[in-house]
């Protein structure tokens, strides 16, 4: 999340921007019908710098949803499907030794642009994921010894099947802590269904998507957004929430620091995006579904709490100091 | 926190609670120093040298045997030194030895504790030797050690500093004091002892004792002690007519006055005139059966009784200060009629003694024409003739004492005179009896207490003369008028005036005269305090005394309002901290919505609240959404005005719709 | 004597645990020491410093001694203050159950807790216990902080290990009286069977989802190089060493992803049901240890292959759990 180069502001007002950020849900939500609320949040996770996990059964548009951002937002995109024999080079690029001049030259793999759009994560083989969440971590890759940067802005949207697919390699739980948040879809409204079959084909509406927000854009609004107050009063109420996970019995594993500051990052955009200038308990709120769902394993391995029921009871769990 | 591992922490604690332990007794048994026998001291102290050895030094514990036979020696050297158990420096030195010993084999919490339980009642012990203020003042910081030595004992632990473990001990001391108090005051007290008291318990009484023999009473003059204490209701006497009388001796044996065998004789003839004197007397312990009072006392307290002598009685002897008051005549004549047997009593004299005494008793009786004139012509040789008053006169303990005395050394206090006159007249065959008690008495000019010293201690006689009765004579001021008019110091020649004499500098004086009245005070209403002064207590507050029940009842009432009110005090000091005046507001706010019917849930944030209240009641919209607002810039903008947000909630009444 | 007396003492006790628990009723996850169900019992020490106050008391009656009935009544007052701070210093206590590691039979339980102070004063020595006179834990607890504790409990039965009843206590501080609090929250941990001292050899690998051709040789990890073989993946020549060689290698990698092994309870015929379990336990743990990929069988359970710890846990709970009837969650 460093930022090397300073982002020109100059016409660049946060009101604005924050017009553009809901103009962007609006153009999203015409292709994803009835899906407002998993777009925002994915907005959120963007405009935070953060890779997106979007997991869901097949077929209600994670990957719809996807192309749709990355049209949306103007930055350079590649998509990655993967499968049980990719292999790491796949991915990051390999040396290959070329015949002519005798000697190894990197290839480039897909991951080098701004946006890589993975599809299916979880049926890559462990070592292939590892490779990938390492990049997405370091924003760099390490080859035969020389460490390559990625572009900047970089960003991951990955989808993947619930784990319990068969041919699947669930996501370990420490590589799942890389994605800042994951957000489920689920299946659309009875409405949204009837939009849905009443409208024109999803892929051609795609194509006539115009990016609306800019790479330096998305880092303004990122600036704005870590510029926000957070009081002491609200740190305590995100402190007190994610006590509650390190302790309770209930989990088996509590948030880590780096979901602590995911939280505390999320929950900057998403009071940016209602248009406050102080983080409020609802902002908190709003983006702890996709926050803290994936980074906690609940002890009693029998119930598989959905997303927004882990997130319910964890915030039904702790008061608002 | 730290989970136990159990050897190397038993250990420490241990260390901890040792020299916690340690320190308590030295500072609570270090004025016992002073009175115990100087060999269980440095017993005492050796062993627990010893034991700090082991500590340090990896010296080796007494084995069992060991211990007991040292347990043993100390019974046995205890008994050896005092041939008593009972008894305040017996118990002492007992309860000094075994505390030391049992460190030798203190392996815990149990036994440490054990050791400070002793070390307290050694403390208790300090008291009974004297209750001076220096003492109290010195057991304050004792007993603070002791309370957090007892700390320490339970809750060893290594980290805690010593200001931490003092600062402890003051916090559960400060509540304690009330307590104390309400309990000093209300515990009923009752007089007198539960159990015998061994007279090894007295000896650190100095006072007069019921007989004079040459050096008792010169000996009394060099102490300084207070005596008693007198408050005059009104115009005091003169000084000379100051004179306390205590007992009075019958019976000699050649060297000693005793009280000989209570005269049975009772045809009172007490004539008094004048103005009478009422004055209550505080009297330091004597051990005696006897309290003082101004010649010659007419109304005494009740549970006293007044002798034929006149002497003051009381069936206790005096071990606490006593308090109590007494109207006396000064001029005044008793016993007018005399049986033949008292007469006969106050004529004995033991055979062949002192025959140059004899002789010249009786040169004066044979020449003189009634027992007045010899007793003006007894006088007249102490006036005339070289004799010295001196507070260190030559030893005349042998035979014919009174003989060396008058005839040859012609040099001695007041016991000397009063016994040479008193033979002098029963020789004569005047009868006649030595009083002794105390004469003078310097006022504080601080408080208007007259303070009697047990350098004011005195001898003089009564003589029997026929149609008058008793009457008293001074040889002593025969001799030296001084002593009468201006007291001790001024009697004596300028250097046996003892060092203790404050009053010729006058600013010592008024030292002197501070602390008499501080330690007055002290005496008055701290040490004094026992069934009278709460009796008169109770009776100030309206309680019947002899009413158990009804007292007990306000006992348990006010004991228990106190410490209610100890725990309410302790209780408030440790709440949990207030919030702030915003959160306090919100929070009030919140509890006004409840109170409609609308609680806020705990994990509901204060805009989804707003939210949720609107829609059940559009009405209270607008008041909702400016608090709402104003609350979330405060708390989490932290900019707004704070007032501003106590008045909209003030002014917020959802209730009526 | 001694016996009857303990004996009747036991009995108090035991009735006093009924009530104060049909009293309480259960607890919940959290629970906050309120004052009526904080208990207070003068302790042994206590009964002793009431015992030195009674001679005391009579010493100064006895010698009529003002100034020794002022430090008898200072220390009696003190007890009494001591007994309120010893009170107060465990209500208001908030005691947070904690996630506990299941352990193996034979070890130590540790059932982590978490105490918060709320109020404005350290609280100091406050002890934890399963139950009195067991081993504790003690530590204080400063104002306003929040710290874990873990409180031991032997394990010495596989299956689920319930802490019924949690003593929280006191003496703080000056051990005359000890303040206690019951605390029934539903604790409990699972334990696995004891792992066997000495286990037959996992068995055999069963045949990989690729063929037998690579059963030994999965792409997981690499061990080493091997001169190129026609057929050999492209992928897995090793380039550079090939030029320094001047042939081409291989690389070779031994993997366990296509490998796996079945644990079956019916390859230990002729065994007690608890040495079975002992058994498959130390097999379980050595499979996830050489990260196999292994599935576990047991009568009426049957646990897919997989591997990872959540698929150890998960067979490791299957045996703690086998024929344990008993068995909630």
């Amino acid at each position: 999340m460093s930022n090397e180069q300073p982002i020109p502001i100059r016409e660049l007002s946060v009101p604005s921007l924050v017009r553009k950020v809901s103009a962007v849900i609006a153009a999203a939500n015409r292709i994803i019908l009835g899906k407002e609320a998993p777009i925002r949040l994915a907005l959120v996770c963007l405009i935070t710098g953060g890779h997106l996990l979007i997991e869901d059964i097949p077929g209600v548009g994670k990957t719809t949803l996807a192309h749709t951002l990355a049209r949306l937002l103007g930055l350079s995109f590649q998509r990655i499907q993967f499968t049980s024999d990719l292999l790491p080079a796949d991915i990051i690029g390999a040396s290959i030794y070329e015949r002519q001049s005798g000697e190894f030259r990197f290839h480039a793999g897909p991951i080098f642009s701004n946006l890589v759009l993975t599809d299916e994560v979880n049926r890559a083989t462990p070592k292939t994921q590892s490779a990938l969440l390492e990049a997405m971590e370091e924003r760099q890759i390490t080859v035969d010894g020389t460490t390559r940067p990625l572009p900047q802005p970089f960003f991951v949207i990955a989808t993947q099947n619930p784990a319990h697919q068969v041919g699947t390699y669930p996501l370990p739980e420490s590589q799942l802590d890389r994605f800042l948040m994951r957000i489920g879809l689920g299946y659309p409204g009875e409405q949204a269904e009837r939009g849905l079959l009443k409208g024109r084909d999803r892929r051609e509406l795609l194509h006539d998507v115009q990016p609306i927000l800019s790479a330096p854009e998305l880092m303004a609004l990122r600036n704005a957004a870590f510029g926000l107050q957070v009081s002491d009063a609200l740190l305590d109420y995100l402190q007190a929430l994610v006590r509650y996970t390190r302790e309770s019995p209930r989990y088996e594993n509590g948030l880590s620091p780096r979901a602590t500051l995911a939280l505390k990052h999320a929950s900057q955009a998403w009071a940016l995006l209602m248009g406050r200038n102080a983080v409020i308990p609802e902002d908190l709120q709003a983006v702890v579904p996709g926050v803290v769902a994936h980074r906690l394993r609940l002890k009693s391995t029998h119930e598989s709490s959905t997303a927004s029921a882990i997130a319910k009871e964890l915030l039904e769990a702790v008061p608002v100091p | 926190m730290n989970a136990m591992s159990p050897p190397e922490l038993e250990a420490q604690q241990n260390h901890t609670r040792l020299l916690w332990v340690l320190a308590a007794m030295a500072a609570m048994a270090l004025p016992q120093a002073l009175h115990v026998a100087p060999w269980v001291m440095l017993a005492a102290l050796l062993i627990s040298l010893w034991r700090l050895a082991v500590e340090f030094q990896g010296w080796p514990l007494f084995g069992g045997p060991t211990r007991i036979a040292f347990g043993l020696l100390a019974f046995v050297g205890v008994f050896a030194t005092y041939h008593t158990f009972n008894g305040v420096e017996a118990g002492s030195s007992l309860l000094i030895l075994l505390a030391v010993l049992k460190l030798m084999e203190a392996r815990g919490l149990r036994d440490y504790f054990f050791v400070l339980a002793i070390t307290l009642v050694i403390g208790i012990a300090n008291f009974l030797y004297d209750q001076t203020i220096p003492l109290a003042i010195y057991m304050i910081p004792a007993v603070w050690l002791a309370i957090a030595a007892l700390l320490n004992i339970a809750h060893p632990d290594v980290t805690r500093s010593v200001m931490t473990s003092i600062r402890v001990a003051t916090r559960l001391l400060l509540p304690a004091l009330p307590v104390a108090v309400a309990l000093f005051l209300l515990f009923p007290r009752m007089p007198g002892p539960l159990w015998g008291l061994s007279t090894a318990d007295q000896t650190g009484i100095t006072g007069l004792s019921p007989k004079m023999s040459p050096d008792s009473i010169s000996r009394l003059a060099r102490s300084d002690a207070i005596a008693f204490r007198v408050q005059f209701d009104g115009q005091p006497p003169t000084r000379s007519q100051l004179y306390w009388r205590a007992m009075v001796l019958h019976h000699f044996d050649g060297s000693t006055w005793t009280r000989g065998i209570e005269p049975i004789d009772n045809n009172e003839t007490l004539t008094t005139s004048g103005e009478p004197f009422r004055y209550r007397i505080t009297l330091e312990p004597n051990d005696l059966h006897v309290l003082y009072a101004l010649d010659l006392p007419v109304q005494v307290p009740a549970n006293t009784l007044l002798s034929s002598d006149y002497e003051l009685t009381t069936p206790h002897r005096v071990r606490e200060r006593k308090l109590y008051s007494v109207t006396s005549y000064t001029d005044y004549s008793y016993g007018a009629g005399l049986s033949p047997t008292m007469r006969r009593l106050e004529l004995q004299l033991p055979r062949n003694v002192d025959p140059r005494a004899r002789q010249l008793a009786q040169q004066w009786a044979g020449s003189a024409g009634s027992p007045a004139q010899v007793v003006q012509d007894a006088l007249r040789m102490f006036h005339s003739q070289p004799f010295h008053y001196t507070l260190h006169p030559d030893a005349l303990s042998g035979p014919d004492g009174i003989d060396i005395f008058l005839f040859d050394t012609r040099s001695g206090f007041c016991e000397h005179y009063a016994s040479a006159f008193v033979f002098l007249m029963r020789a004569a065959g005047i009868p006649a009896h030595v009083v002794i008690g105390y004469q003078g008495g310097l006022r504080n000019p601080l408080d208007g207490y007259y303070v009697i010293r047990q350098e004011d201690a005195h001898a003089w006689a009564e003589v029997w003369l026929a149609n008058r009765g008793w009457v008293r004579v001074d040889p002593t001021a025969a001799v030296d008028p001084a002593r009468v008019d201006d007291g001790l110091s001024a009697a004596l020649p300028a250097n046996e005036v003892p060092g203790y004499v404050f009053d010729t500098h006058p600013w010592l004086a008024d030292l002197r005269n501070t602390w008499d009245a501080v330690n007055n005070g002290w005496n008055q209403w701290v040490l004094a305090y026992g069934p009278e002064l709460q009796q008169r207590l109770f009776s100030h507050l309206g309680l019947d005394y002899s009413n158990w029940l009804e007292l007990a009842l306000v006992l348990l009432v006010v004991i228990g309002g106190v410490l209610a009110l100890v725990w309410l005090l302790m209780w408030w000091r440790e709440r949990k901290p207030p919030a702030s005046s915003v959160v306090r507001d919100y929070l009030r706010y919140c509890h006004k919505l409840t109170q409609a019917g609308l609680p806020r849930r705990p994990s509901e944030g204060p805009l989804n609240y707003a939210k949720r209240v609107i829609r059940k009641r559009p009405d209270l919209s607008e008041h909702v959404k400016k608090i709402t607002t104003l609350y979330i810039d405060l708390r989490y903008g932290e900019s707004g005005n704070p007032e501003e947000l106590s008045r909209l909630v003030r002014d917020f009444r959802p209730q009526h719709s | 004597m001694t016996a009857i007396l303990s004996n009747a003492l036991a009995f108090i006790r035991q009735r006093a645990q009924t009530w104060a628990r049909n009293r309480q009723g259960p607890d919940g996850e959290t629970v906050i020491l309120d004052r009526r169900r904080v208990y207070i019992l003068p302790t042994r020490q206590g009964l002793m410093y009431g015992s030195m106050l009674m001679v005391m008391l009579l010493c100064s009656m006895n010698y009529s001694n003002s100034m020794g009935f002022l430090l008898t009544f200072l220390l009696t007052g003190l007890g009494f203050v001591a007994m309120y701070a010893c009170h107060a210093n465990l209500t208001g206590l908030e005691i947070g159950a904690g996630r506990t590691a299941a352990v193996f039979m034979g070890e130590t339980a540790r059932f982590s807790l978490f105490l918060t102070n709320a109020g404005r004063k350290q609280r100091t020595a406050i002890s934890l216990s399963a139950e009195a006179g067991d081993s504790l834990v003690t530590g204080d607890v400063s104002a306003g902080e929040h710290g874990k504790v873990a409180v031991p409990l032997a394990a010495d039965k596989r299956g689920w290990l319930k802490l019924e009843r949690l003593v929280v206590e006191t003496s703080y501080p000056l051990g005359l009286c000890r303040a206690w609090a019951w605390v029934y929250m539903n604790l409990q941990v699972l334990v696995y069977p004891k792992p066997a001292e000495s286990a037959p050899p996992l068995p055999q690998a069963s045949e990989g989802r690729s063929g037998g051709k690579s059963v030994h040789s999965g792409d997981e990890d690499f061990s080493g190089l091997r001169e190129y073989r026609a057929g050999d993946s492209p992928r897995h020549i090793a380039w550079k060493t090939s030029a320094r060689a001047q042939k081409l290698l291989t690389k070779q990698y031994s993997g366990s992803s296509l490998e796996h092994r079945w644990l079956d309870w019916d390859a230990l015929a002729g065994m007690q049901t608890e040495q079975r379990l002992s058994i498959l336990c130390r097999w379980v743990l050595q499979a996830h240890a050489e990260n196999l990929v292994y599935g576990l069988r047991l009568p009426g359970t049957r646990i897919e292959i997989a591997n990872g710890e959540a698929h150890r846990d998960r067979c490791l709970s299957a045996l703690a759990l086998f024929e344990n009837s008993a068995t909630s969650l």
